[in-house]
């Protein structure tokens, strides 16, 4: 596979880095008591999040799922609104409203976390269908875990995307666990690509440990979907290291295998071994690189925890718009 | 025995409530190039209850976009719309559609607003009411839907209703929940010119009276009017409030209506366990207990799911006689 | 240094109870060892030292409620000493 340019593949790397740094960091301040109603890491899955928005434009919209700050981070929000979001801050995305779970905003293309398993890919392909009414050149991205290719609502909105060409990418977070289901025992004909083709979508099963697999398919579906070729399903094989929830103890999955992924497949060790090959940065150049995504989450951390309370008054602030109690 | 449609051109009586809705999203979509309605059947029959006839054909299918039977995703392709800044029409032909979607209403459309920096300017559209069709045709969902944060509830009872608050419906910026009720499809009345426009929350008094109100909404309005004219020739006046929205839900209607009667039914279709009428009731209770003259009477569904038979349907919603014990109970305090 | 604490877990624990401490202040500590064992709404919990050393003092009593994320003592490496 054809390996991007110097700038790129740093930026790539850095990405990456700045995911797993963020999330081994609040997982510890959520065991805290930071972070309220606790959150859902993603550290192994940053391959995936990179390598999907990075294929995009800044003005493709995504939508996501319960487990959404590698999204979030790599669609371009900054660690500090984020952690003070998870932080329930007035400085956080959602102003305090949203914590880790419900991480969106709208206006920069993100249409939201959610706590509904499916729910993110009816939203894109709404999204996607506003594009199309709208003849707007962008395309949707609908995130969807292992656990929503069995809810039915992730289908009727593939098959919608399917008979309206609608220019959606699904992107299928597969870290093969839904909280302690494994996938492949709880999903008939066992090949999400094939299911999907089923549908007459194009489909694809990639290695999702891989940034620039994931990079290169979500780039040929983007070009596709811009092409009015319709939609694209990709499923991206992941893995997390942590438990569905912070604090998770689970018996579901054994260490060995945890850390036979960790060892072997890790997309964050696997694309310094790339950047390293090319000759894009020496070793110390790596750990300089660390080192300042280190700092950066640390600045977001203070931050957060200096960001005041959002003001409980607001409370009532944008249920609605009030307008229909107006006379027009 | 074989039947023939017929269609006719001349228009010699006034609209119908469908034919109210048609006028009114009309209007809309010529004026607003981001509406477009989605659902099921809407091309050939116009929907079930023919609430967009013809639009397919002068708008386009772009316009009027034929959906599968997939009702999480029709409203899930709504609300993503709506984000993505169009105005979408989700027409669910039956309000009862709506469970297979209820995540989508009330726990998507309905908080994104609060959370995401963004708006749902979605309308969903539903014929809802008790009528024949049975059990899984016959829900009254208003009260769900209007306790829900985020969403307001329409309920109208006249084509100029209907017309006048889709307009408004089009012209905000929320999700809106459009229940128009399946015994009124046919009722014809005037409606008015593309200025005109119903604002959400405020009632109108369908009827004066001199000794008692009764509130309600939808088709009980017209059970309400054949039971105060009963009333009537038996000396007690009685004032009808149709509510026109649940959300927002005119108070200031219900205060001065308890305030001048002291006496106050409360009327609907849905089973009166947690309903609509119970929050009037209590709200109206709590703000002015002083001025009525005896407990506020609800008149509402029994607890039971509709049956197909006609008589026992019947007997499952309020009736003039029903409605006339109550207000009579009104006046004996 | 090393804190033990009472993690913060699910979406309506606030407080736990502490049930026993396995480690006295000044005892030595390795790796791995159960330092305390609490109870939240949902189960009880051993606490388990990650690193090995002296344990510091104990900040609660057995019985005590025990905020969420709040530490129950230290574990000090050679040479640390307690704030």
């Amino acid at each position: 596979m054809s390996i991007p340019d110097k700038a790129t593949s740093l930026a790539l790397l850095r990405e990456m880095m700045v995911i797993r740094d963020f999330e081994e960091t609040a997982d510890k301040l959520s065991l805290r008591g930071k972070v309220s109603g606790g959150m859902h890491n993603s550290s192994g899955q940053e391959a995936v999040a990179v390598g999907v928005l990075s294929a995009l434009d800044k003005f493709d919209v995504i939508a996501s799922t319960h487990r959404s700050h590698h999204h979030t981070l790599a669609k371009g929000f900054t660690p500090r609104e984020i952690m003070a979001e998870l932080f329930t801050r007035a400085t956080g995305i959602s102003g305090g409203r949203g914590a880790s779970m419900h991480l969106g905003d709208v206006e920069r293309g993100h249409f939201g976390g959610n706590g509904i398993v499916g729910a993110g890919v009816g939203i894109a392909m709404g999204a996607a269908l506003g594009i199309q009414q709208k003849g707007d050149k962008k395309v949707s991205v609908g995130f969807v875990g292992d656990g929503g290719m069995n809810t039915g609502r992730t289908w009727e909105a593939i098959n919608m995307a399917v008979i309206w060409k609608l220019p959606l990418i699904v992107i299928v977070d597969n870290n093969q666990y839904a909280v302690e289901t494994f996938v492949g025992r709880v999903t008939g004909g066992g090949d999400l690509a094939k299911r999907a083709e089923g549908f007459g979508m194009k489909a694809f099963n990639i290695d999702g440990m891989d940034v620039l697999e994931v990079r290169k398919y979500t780039s040929e579906a983007r070009a596709r979907a811009l092409a009015g070729e319709g939609p694209t399903f990709i499923n991206a094989l992941t893995y997390r290291y942590y438990g569905h929830n912070v604090g998770e103890k689970g018996q579901y999955r054994t260490l060995e295998e945890i850390e036979q992924w960790r060892t072997t497949k890790d997309p964050i060790d696997r694309f310094i071994k790339v950047v390293l090959d090319a000759g894009y940065a020496s070793q110390a150049e790596v750990d300089e690189l660390r080192a300042s995504v280190r700092a950066e989450i640390e600045d977001a951390v203070a931050f957060a925890d200096s960001s005041p309370e959002p003001d409980v008054s607001t409370i009532y602030d944008d249920v609605d718009s009030g307008m229909l109690g107006v006379q027009l | 025995m074989t039947t023939t449609t017929t269609t006719t051109t001349a228009k010699v009586q006034n609209p119908s409530y469908s034919e109210a809705f048609q006028s009114g999203v009309r209007e809309e979509m010529t004026r607003n190039p981001g509406i477009f309605i989605l659902g099921t059947d809407l091309i050939e029959r116009g929907g079930h209850f023919a609430q967009v006839k013809g639009i397919a054909q002068e708008f386009g299918h772009e316009r009027v976009k034929d959906s599968p039977i997939s009702e999480a995703a029709m409203v899930a392709a709504g609300v993503g719309a709506a984000m993505y800044g169009c105005h979408p029409i989700v027409d669910l032909n039956f309000i009862d559609f709506a469970f297979g979607a209820m995540d989508e209403i009330l726990n998507q459309a309905a908080k994104i607003r609060f959370m995401f920096n963004g708006k749902v300017p979605l309308v969903i559209r539903a014929t809802s009411g008790v009528a024949l069709g049975g059990a899984h045709h016959c829900n009254s969902l208003e009260a769900l839907f209007a306790s829900t944060p985020g969403l307001s509830v329409a309920v109208p009872s006249t084509p100029m209703d209907v017309k006048g608050l889709i307009k408004t419906a089009l012209r905000a910026e929320d999700p809106v929940i459009f229940l128009m009720h399946k015994k009124l499809s046919g009722i014809r009345g005037e409606i008015a010119g593309e200025n005109y426009f119903v604002p959400f929350g405020k009632a109108k008094s369908v009827r004066e009276g001199k000794d008692a109100a009764i509130i309600s909404y939808g088709y009980s309005i017209v059970t309400a009017q054949k039971a105060a004219q009963a009333l009537e020739a038996e000396g007690i006046s009685v004032e009808i409030i149709d509510l026109r929205t649940l959300f927002p839900l005119d108070e200031e209607a219900i205060n001065n209506a308890v305030k001048k009667y002291g006496r106050v039914v409360v009327l609907d279709e849905a089973p009166v366990f947690g309903s609509i009428t119970a929050e009037i009731a209590a709200t109206a209770t709590e703000r002015n207990f002083s001025s009525l003259k005896g407990p506020i009477v609800r008149v509402g569904g029994v607890r039971a799911p509709i049956s197909a038979n006609p008589a026992m349907a019947d007997a499952a919603i309020p009736t003039v006689a029903s409605i006339m014990t109550a207000v009579k109970k009104v006046m004996s305090y | 240094m090393e804190e033990i604490f009472v993690p913060a877990l699910g979406m309506a624990m606030d407080n736990v109870v502490l049930l026993e401490w396995l480690k006295q202040p000044g005892d030595q500590v390795n790796a791995g060892d159960i330092i305390a064992v609490i109870e939240t709404d949902k189960t009880t919990l051993e606490l388990t030292s990650e690193t090995s050393g002296v344990l510091g003092k104990h900040k609660y009593a057995v019985e005590d409620e025990v905020p969420a994320g709040d530490t129950l003592c230290v574990v000090l490496a050679p040479g640390e000493v307690e704030a």
